[in-house]
C-alpha cells in the first residue's frame, strides 16, 4: 500500500513534468488527487488502526531494507501532510491563475517532495527515513530555486541545500554509527551506543535534526527560503519538511531517553531558536519574513520540549505539532493571497485589509489567535499544555527552561498582535487596491482556518490521536489530555498574564520603527560558499595552467615522491661489480648519447644520439645474449630513426627538396649502422655467453615450438595472446596514422579554420 | 651480481628522458625523450632476466620496443597535425585548453 | 574473494590450448574492427550513412551477448594470462555494452552533419581500443595487461586527435599522449621492478613469491617490490584520471569530440579501474599495508578535487570531468577497501559508466541540432571533401550560462540531462544513490571511517556543482523558442536507455546488485 502510493505519486510528478505547462493549472488538481487519497488512508490508521508494515528487501548484499511501519505519532504526522498538501495543491491552482509558465515543473516537484515527505513519515527503520530525508532536501532546494529569474532566489536556493545537505552529511555519520552497534536498523529496536562513539552519534544527529528543522544556528537557511512560491512556504516551511527533524526526534527519543548529551543539546538548541526567532519575528517588516521567524521560534519550542523528554512535555510537544501545522500553513496562505491580490507583503504599506479581504481577515484571525493560544482554539488547548509542563518542572530547569518557554511565549503573542495589526489594521490615508478574490485560494485557507476552530470543539477527538501519538514517544505520556477549558488553574493565569503582556508589547512595537533583522549567518554561509569557489578558481589557473610541461612536473614529482617512503629499505650493501668491460663501454655510450638526445640543440644531432641509444641497447642485449632482441631493437631504431627525419623534413616551414631528405636518411643510417657494427662486434667479443639461462627453454621450443629462435617461439606459441595484442597495437597505429595523415591532406584545401 | 648498478644505470637513463620531456619545446624532441625512458625499462627488464634467470622479462623488451614505435608513429602524427594547424609545434604554446 | 587457480607451472612450458569459446567477446571486439576495414574498403557505399554505427553497435552488443553466455565461467585462459570469472565478465560487459552506446552516440556527432570521410576510422579504433580494454580487465600477467592498455591508450591517443576541424582537439590529443606516453614508461618500469623483485610476471605468482613457511621469502627484495608497486600505482592513477595525476583529464576532456570524451570518461575509465583493482588485489594483497595509504591519499584528493575545485568550472564539460574525477574518488575507495570493496567496485564502475555516457552524449545532442548541409554562407561552414557542413562541435565552449533557456529549447533532453544529473549527485532512487551508498558502506566495512567522511563530504559538495547545471537549464531565457531537433534516432535511443537505466536501476538495484554478488568469489 505505501510503494503503491508513493508510485502512483511519483506516476503523477512524471505526468506533470511531461505535460510541460500545457495543463495550466489543472495540473495541480491531478497532483492533488494522490494526496488526497494518502490523507484518506491515512485518516482510517487513526486512531489507533495501525497498518502492518511493509518491507521490501532492496539491495540484498548491503543489508538495505526498504521498511514501512507507521505508528501511531507518525500516522497523526501523515494525515497532516497529505491533508495539508491536497489543500495546498488547490491552493497553488489558486496561486499561478492562469500563468501558465513553469507550472508543470512546478506540480512535478511539489508533488514529488510531497511524496517523499510520506515516505520519510512512513518510515520504520533508519536506512528508508535518510533516503527520503536527501530526496526532501534536493526538492526543497528545486521548489526554492523556482523563481529562477530572482537572483536572490538561487542565492537562498543555494544557502538552503549547503546547510540541509551537510546535516544530511552528518545524519548519515550518525545513523552510520546507530547502525553499526545494532543488529536491526528498525526504530524499534535501536539502542543508543555508549561512550564516545554514542555522544559522537548524538552530535551527528541532533545537528541534522537542527539543520533540517531550523534550529539556532542553522535557521539562517528559512528566511531566505521565503524566495519560493508561497505554496512551498506554507507546505515545506511551517507544516512539513522543517518538521522531519522534529519527527526524527521523536523517532530516536526513545532509543535515546537516557542520554544526557541528547535531551541538553536539544533543550539548548530549542530555547536559543525559540527566543532568536521570536525575537527576529518582530524585527520584519515583510509579512512572509514575520511568519518564517515566527516558525523558527515555534519549532524551538517544540523541540525544546521533545528534548526535555518528560511526559508532560512530550505530551504537549505533540499537541502544537499538530496546532502548529494547521494555523502556520493557514497563516502562510493567507499572507500569499494578501501578496498576490496588493502585490505587496509589506506590513509597512498594507493596511486596513479587514474590509477588503473580510475571509483572508477571519481566516488570519482565527489561525492568528489558535497561533498565540487562546480560545476557542486548538492553539490555546496546546499551549496550556505547555505551560502545564512548565509547571511540572523542578529546580534550575524550571528557571532556566520553564521561565524561556513562558518568555517566548509572550513573545509569540507580540509578534502575532504586530502581524494582524499591521496587515489588516487601518492607519488613516493610506488605502491599498485589492484584486478580486480568488476562490482556490481562499477556499483552502478557510479550511484550515476552521480545522484550528474545529480542532478545539472536537477536543475529545484529538485527544485520542494525541495520547496514542505521544505515547510512542514516552509510555507516560499517555496520562495526559487536552482541555478544552481547564478552569482557573495556575497554568491559566500564566496563559492570562502572557497574552496580556504579549499584546501590550505586540501593540507598542506594531508601527513603530524597528532596524530589519537580518540571518546575520547568511551572509557568512555565503561568503563561505563564495570564498570557496573563489579559492578553487585561484588554485585552479595555478595548478590547471594548461601548459603540458608543468603537468609533467607534477605527475611525475608525485610519481617519484611516492616511492620514497620504500627508500629507506633499499639494500644497498650488494652494490656489486660489473659482469664485463663491454657493458661498462656501452653505458656509458649509451649515457652519453641520452644526455645529448636531451640537450642538443641540432635536431639532426638528437635524431642521430637517439639512433645511438638504440644502438647502445642492442649491443646490451646482445651481451645478455638475446640476439634476437637486438636485431629487432635494430631494426625497430632505424624504422623509428628515418621517422624523426622524415617527420622533421615536414615540419620545417620551407619544405627541402626530397633529395635532401634522402640524403639526411642516408647519413643518419649509415652513420648509425657503422656504429652498431662496431658496438656489436665490441659487445659479442666480451659477452659471457654461458651465463645465459636459456637451455631450459631452449631445448624445449626447438621440439615444442619447432624452432631455434627461443623469443620468437616464446612470442608464436608461448605468448601467443601478448603477440594478438602487439598485432593488435600496430594495427591501431596504422590505422590511427593513415586517418590522422589523411586529416592533413584534406587540410591544405580549406585552410586554418579555429 | 650486478643488478645495482643496471638498476641505477637505468634510473639515470630514465631521468634523463624525463628531463628532456621537461625541458623540450619542440614536440618532436619531445617523443624522443620519451624514447629514452622506455628504453631505461628495457635495461631493467634485461638485468632482471638474466637475474632471475628468466626469459619473460626479455619478451616483455620486445614488446616495449615495439610499443616504443608504436608510439612514435602516432606521436609524430599528431605533431604533424598540429603543426598543419598552428604552424608550430612549440609545446608550450599548446595552452588553449586550460583553466 | 577473487581467487584463482595456480597458474601452471611456466617451466613446464606448454603450448598453451586456445578457448575459443570463452576468449570469443575479445575476439569479436578484436576482429569486428578489420572486417569492417575489408567490407568497406571492398564496398565504399558500406561508409554512407549510419550503416557503420550499427554495425559497431551490433558488434559490441553481440560481445555483450556472448559474455552473458559465458556467466558462471571462472577459469584461466591461454596458459593463465587471461582469466574468465565474474569481475571479468562484467567489465567485458560494461565496455562492450558502452562501446555500443558511443557508436550510436558518433552518428550523431559525424553522420548526422554528413562528415562521412573517416567514419570507418572511428568505429574501428573505437572497437580495437575495446578490445585492449577488454584484455586489461582480464589481465592475469603484467605483460598482457601493458599490452593491453598499450592497445587501449594509443587507440585512444588518436580518437581524441581525429577530428579534422579542430585544433583544440589535437592540443587535447598531444597533451594526453605526452603524459600517457610518460605515464605508460612510468608504469612499465613498476612492472619492470616488480618483475626483478619475484621473477614472474604472472598476478597469481607475485602474490606467492613474498611467502614461504616463515611467511617471508628472501628471494623476493621488498623494497624493490615496494617501490615498483609504487610506480605502477602511478601509471594506474594517471590512466584512470585520479588526482593528483588528474591534470590532463579536464583539458581533454574538454578538447576531445564530444563522444570520445564520454568513451574515455566511461570504458577506458571504468577497464583501467577494474585492471587497477585486480593487480592490487590479486599481485599485491600481500603488501596492502604498504600501498593502501597511497590508495586513500590518491581517493582523497580525487574527492576533494572532483568536487571543491570543479566549483570554480563554468564549462560544461569541464564540470564533468572534474565529476569524472570525483567518481573516481569513489571507485578508489571501493579499490582500497579489497574484498570487502568488490561488489562496491563493480557496482560503481557499471552505474558510472552508463551515467556518463548519457551526460555526455545529451550535451553533444543539445549543441548539435542544426540542420546538416545548411546553404548559407555562414562563417562557421566549412568544406569537406564535396560536402559544406558546419563547424562539428560546439558543445567544447559551452557553459553554465549557455545552457539557460535550455529547458525551453530541448525539453527532453533537459529532463533526460536533469536524471542524470541528480544520479551523479547521489540522489536517492537513481542508481547513483545506491553506488555512492556501497563505496561509502564498503569503507566503513573496512573501518576506513576517515575516507568514509571525506566520501561523504565530497558527495554534498559535489551534489552543487551538478545542481547547478539543473538550475541553469531551467533557467528562463529570452530565446527559449524549441529548436529545430535533428537529432540521430540512434544517438536518442542510446542516452534514453542511458536514463532508464539510471532510474530503473535506482528504484529496483537488485538486479545490477545480483550481477556483481558473488564477482569476487
Amino acid at each position: 500500500m505505501f510503494l503503491t502510493l508513493l508510485a502512483i505519486s511519483g506516476l503523477v510528478s512524471v505526468i506533470a513534468a511531461a505535460s510541460r505547462d500545457k495543463l495550466g493549472k489543472a495540473v495541480f488538481y491531478i497532483a492533488a488527487t494522490p494526496l488526497a487519497a494518502a490523507a484518506v488512508v491515512s485518516a482510517s490508521w487513526l486512531p489507533d488502526n495501525l497498518p502492518s508494515s511493509q518491507s521490501v528487501s532492496w539491495v540484498d548484499n548491503a543489508g538495505l531494507i526498504f521498511n514501512f511501519a507507521p505508528g501511531s505519532f507518525q500516522a497523526v504526522v501523515s494525515f497532516l501532510v497529505a491533508a495539508i498538501g491536497a489543500l495546498i495543491m488547490v491552493y497553488a491552482a489558486g496561486y499561478f491563475g492562469n500563468d501558465r509558465e513553469g507550472t508543470g515543473r512546478f506540480a512535478a516537484v511539489l508533488s514529488l517532495f510531497a511524496a517523499s515527505m510520506l515516505g520519510l513519515v512512513w518510515a520504520g527503520n533508519i536506512w528508508t527515513l535518510f533516503i527520503f530525508w536527501e530526496l526532501t532536501s534536493i526538492t526543497s532546494f528545486l521548489l526554492i530555486g523556482h523563481k529562477s529569474t530572482k537572483p536572490s532566489a538561487l542565492q537562498s536556493a543555494r544557502r538552503a541545500l549547503v546547510i540541509t545537505a551537510g546535516g544530511g552529511l552528518c545524519l548519515l555519520g550518525g545513523l552510520l554509527i546507530l547502525a553499526e552497534g545494532n543488529a536491526s536498523t528498525a526504530f524499534t529496536s535501536l539502542s543508543a551506543p555508549t561512550g564516545a562513539t554514542g555522544t559522537a552519534a548524538v552530535v551527528l544527529i541532533i545537528t541534522a535534526i537542527a539543520t533540517k528543522s531550523a534550529q539556532f544556528p542553522f535557521h539562517i537557511w528559512l528566511p531566505g527560503a521565503m524566495d519560493a512560491p508561497t505554496p512551498v512556504s506554507a507546505y515545506l516551511h511551517s507544516a512539513t519538511m522543517v518538521k522531519a527533524g522534529i519527527i526524527l526526534l521523536a523517532l530516536l527519543t526513545p532509543t535515546f531517553a537516557s542520554s544526557e548529551t541528547w535531551s541538553t543539546a536539544a533543550i539548548a538548541i530549542g530555547v536559543i531558536t525559540m527566543l532568536w526567532g521570536a525575537i527576529g519575528a518582530l524585527r520584519q517588516f515583510d509579512a512572509k519574513l514575520i511568519l518564517a521567524w515566527g516558525t523558527v521560534s515555534q519549532l524551538g519550542l517544540i523541540v525544546t520540549l521533545l528534548g526535555l523528554g518528560e511526559p508532560k512535555a512530550v505530551f504537549a510537544g505533540v499537541s502544537l505539532f499538530v496546532a502548529h501545522a494547521i494555523f502556520k500553513a493557514a497563516l502562510f496562505m493567507v499572507v500569499g493571497e494578501i501578496d498576490i491580490r496588493t502585490k505587496t507583503r509589506d506590513i509597512r504599506e498594507l493596511s486596513g485589509l479587514a474590509k477588503s479581504m473580510p475571509v483572508a481577515f477571519f481566516v488570519a484571525l482565527v489561525s492568528g489567535l489558535s497561533m498565540a493560544g487562546i480560545p476557542p482554539l486548538l492553539g490555546f488547548a496546546a499551549k496550556e499544555a505547555a505551560v502545564e509542563a512548565v509547571l511540572k518542572l523542578e529546580g534550575l530547569t524550571l528557571w532556566t527552561t520553564g521561565a524561556a518557554i513562558i518568555f517566548g511565549s509572550v513573545l509569540t503573542v507580540a509578534y502575532t498582535t504586530r502581524l494582524l495589526i499591521g496587515v489588516f489594521g487601518s492607519s488613516e490615508g493610506r488605502s491599498i487596491e485589492v484584486a478580486k478574490v480568488r476562490l482556490e485560494m481562499t477556499a483552502p485557507a478557510a479550511v484550515l482556518g476552521t480545522a484550528s476552530f474545529l480542532g478545539y470543539v472536537f477536543i475529545d477527538q484529538i485527544n485520542t490521536l494525541v495520547i496514542e501519538a505521544s505515547g510512542e514517544i514516552n509510555s507516560q505520556a499517555e496520562l495526559y489530555v487536552l482541555y478544552r477549558w481547564p478552569g482557573i488553574t495556575d497554568a491559566f493565569l500564566i496563559s492570562v498574564a502572557v497574552v496580556l503582556a504579549g499584546t501590550i508589547v505586540g501593540a507598542l512595537v506594531s508601527r513603530s520603527k524597528v532596524s530589519e533583522a537580518r540571518a546575520l549567518g547568511a551572509e557568512l554561509v555565503d561568503k563561505a560558499v563564495d570564498g570557496t569557489i573563489r579559492f578553487a578558481g585561484k588554485f585552479t589557473r595555478v595548478v590547471q595552467h594548461g601548459s603540458l610541461p608543468i603537468y609533467v612536473v607534477v605527475m611525475s614529482l608525485v610519481a617519484a615522491a611516492s616511492t620514497i617512503p620504500f627508500w629507506f629499505s633499499l639494500e644497498i650493501d650488494g652494490l656489486y661489480r660489473y659482469d664485463n668491460n663491454a657493458q661498462v663501454v656501452l653505458a656509458i655510450f649509451i649515457g652519453l648519447a641520452a644526455l645529448v638526445v636531451a640537450f642538443t640543440k641540432s635536431r639532426l644531432g638528437a635524431v642521430l644520439a637517439l639512433g645511438f641509444v638504440g644502438l647502445g641497447m642492442a649491443g646490451l642485449f646482445i651481451n645478455h645474449g638475446a640476439a634476437d632482441l637486438a636485431l629487432t631493437q635494430l631494426l625497430v631504431e632505424t624504422i623509428i630513426v628515418v621517422g624523426f627525419v622524415l617527420g622533421f623534413s615536414h615540419l620545417s616551414s620551407s619544405f627541402p627538396p626530397v633529395g635532401r631528405i634522402w640524403q639526411e636518411i642516408r647519413i643518419v643510417v649509415s652513420v648509425l649502422v657503422a656504429t652498431g657494427v662496431g658496438v656489436g662486434l665490441v659487445a659479442v667479443s666480451s659477452s659471457d655467453v654461458n651465463s645465459k639461462p636459456v637451455d631450459d627453454f631452449f631445448s624445449q621450443s626447438v621440439t615444442t615450438g619447432g624452432g631455434n629462435n627461443v623469443v620468437n617461439v616464446i612470442l608464436t606459441d608461448m605468448r601467443a595472446l601478448d603477440t594478438l595484442g602487439e598485432v593488435v597495437v600496430l594495427a591501431v597505429v596504422v590505422v590511427g596514422i593513415v586517418a590522422l595523415s589523411k586529416a592533413v591532406k584534406e587540410h591544405k584545401t580549406v585552410g586554418v579554420e579555429r | 651480481m650486478f643488478l645495482n648498478q643496471f638498476l641505477l644505470f637505468a634510473a639515470v637513463l630514465f631521468s634523463i628522458g624525463v628531463y628532456g620531456v621537461l625541458t623540450r619545446r619542440n614536440g618532436v624532441l619531445v617523443l624522443m625523450s620519451i624514447e629514452l625512458i622506455l628504453n631505461a625499462v628495457n635495461i631493467n627488464l634485461i638485468a632482471f632476466a638474466a637475474y632471475n634467470q628468466d626469459l619473460s622479462g626479455q619478451v616483455f623488451a620486445l614488446f616495449i620496443i615495439a610499443v616504443a614505435a608504436a608510439e612514435v608513429g602516432v606521436g609524430l602524427a599528431i605533431v604533424l597535425l598540429i603543426y598543419r594547424n598552428r604552424r608550430s609545434i612549440d609545446i608550450t604554446e599548446q595552452n588553449a585548453l586550460r583553466g | 574473494m577473487i581467487t584463482f587457480q595456480t597458474v601452471a607451472n611456466p617451466d613446464a612450458f606448454e603450448v598453451p590450448i586456445v578457448e575459443w569459446g570463452a576468449l570469443s567477446p575479445l575476439l569479436i571486439m578484436a576482429l569486428a574492427p578489420i572486417l569492417l576495414v575489408t567490407v568497406s574498403s571492398v564496398v565504399p557505399s558500406f561508409k554512407k550513412a549510419s550503416l557503420p554505427t550499427v554495425y559497431t553497435a551490433g558488434a559490441a552488443l553481440l560481445s555483450a551477448a556472448v559474455t552473458a553466455t559465458l556467466w558462471s565461467d571462472n577459469r584461466l585462459l591461454m596458459d593463465g594470462a587471461l582469466t574468465i570469472d565474474r569481475f571479468t565478465l562484467v567489465g567485458w560487459l560494461i565496455i562492450a555494452v558502452g562501446v555500443a552506446a558511443i557508436a550510436m552516440l558518433l552518428d550523431n556527432y559525424i553522420v548526422k552533419q554528413g562528415y562521412f570521410e573517416q567514419i570507418i576510422e572511428w568505429n574501428v579504433l573505437l572497437m580495437i581500443s575495446a578490445a585492449g580494454g577488454m584484455i586489461v580487465v582480464a589481465a592475469q600477467d603484467l605483460i598482457v595487461l601493458f599490452v593491453g592498455i598499450e592497445v587501449l591508450s594509443i587507440a585512444t591517443y588518436v580518437l581524441v586527435g581525429l577530428h579534422l576541424r579542430k585544433p583544440i582537439a589535437q592540443e587535447a590529443a598531444f597533451k594526453y599522449f605526452i603524459l600517457g606516453a610518460v605515464s605508460s614508461g612510468v608504469f612499465a618500469y613498476g612492472i619492470a621492478l616488480v618483475y626483478g623483485a619475484t621473477g614472474s610476471t604472472y598476478l597469481s605468482e607475485i602474490a606467492t613469491s613474498g611467502r614461504n613457511s616463515l611467511g617471508l621469502n628472501p628471494v623476493v627484495d621488498s623494497s624493490l617490490m615496494l617501490v615498483g608497486i609504487a610506480l605502477m600505482l602511478g601509471g594506474f592513477a594517471f590512466k584512470v584520471g585520479a588526482a593528483p595525476f588528474h591534470s590532463w583529464t579536464p583539458d581533454v576532456y574538454q578538447g576531445a569530440p564530444t563522444p570520445i570524451t564520454a568513451y574515455m570518461a566511461s570504458a577506458v575509465k571504468v577497464a583501467a579501474a577494474l585492471g587497477f583493482a585486480r593487480v592490487m588485489h590479486d599481485a599485491f594483497g600481500e603488501f596492502s599495508v604498504d600501498w593502501q595509504p597511497l590508495v586513500s591519499v590518491l581517493a582523497v584528493l580525487s574527492l576533494v578535487a572532483g568536487s571543491f575545485i570543479g566549483l570554480a568550472q563554468k564549462n560544461l564539460k569541464r564540470i564533468l570531468a572534474y565529476s569524472s574525477i570525483n567518481h573516481v574518488g569513489f571507485i578508489l575507495i571501493a579499490i582500497y577497501a579489497l574484498d570487502e570493496g568488490v561488489e562496491a567496485l563493480l557496482f560503481y564502475s557499471a552505474s558510472y559508466a552508463f551515467t556518463v555516457i548519457g551526460s555526455f552524449g545529451i550535451l553533444m545532442m543539445m549543441t548539435q541540432t542544426e540542420p546538416v548541409l545548411a546553404e548559407s554562407d555562414d562563417e562557421k561552414m566549412v568544406m569537406i571533401g564535396a560536402n559544406k557542413i558546419r563547424n562539428l562541435e560546439s558543445a567544447d565552449g559551452m557553459t553554465l550560462d549557455d545552457l539557460a533557456g535550455a529547458s525551453k529549447r530541448h525539453p527532453l533532453l533537459a529532463g533526460l540531462f536533469a536524471v542524470l544529473l541528480f544520479s551523479q549527485a547521489g540522489v536517492p532512487f537513481t542508481v547513483g544513490f545506491w553506488a555512492k551508498l556501497q563505496a561509502i558502506l564498503a569503507a566503513v566495512s573496512v573501518e576506513a571511517y576517515l575516507l568514509a567522511g571525506f566520501a561523504i563530504l565530497a558527495a554534498v559538495v559535489a551534489a552543487v556543482l551538478y545542481l547547478r547545471i539543473v538550475v541553469a537549464m531551467y533557467l528562463k531565457s529570452d530565446d527559449s523558442e524549441p529548436a529545430r531537433t535533428n537529432y540521430s534516432k540512434l544517438s536518442l535511443i542510446a542516452v534514453v536507455a542511458c536514463v532508464l537505466l539510471t532510474v530503473g536501476l535506482g528504484i529496483y538495484p537488485e538486479p545490477l546488485s545480483d550481477l556483481v554478488t558473488n564477482a569476487g568469489s
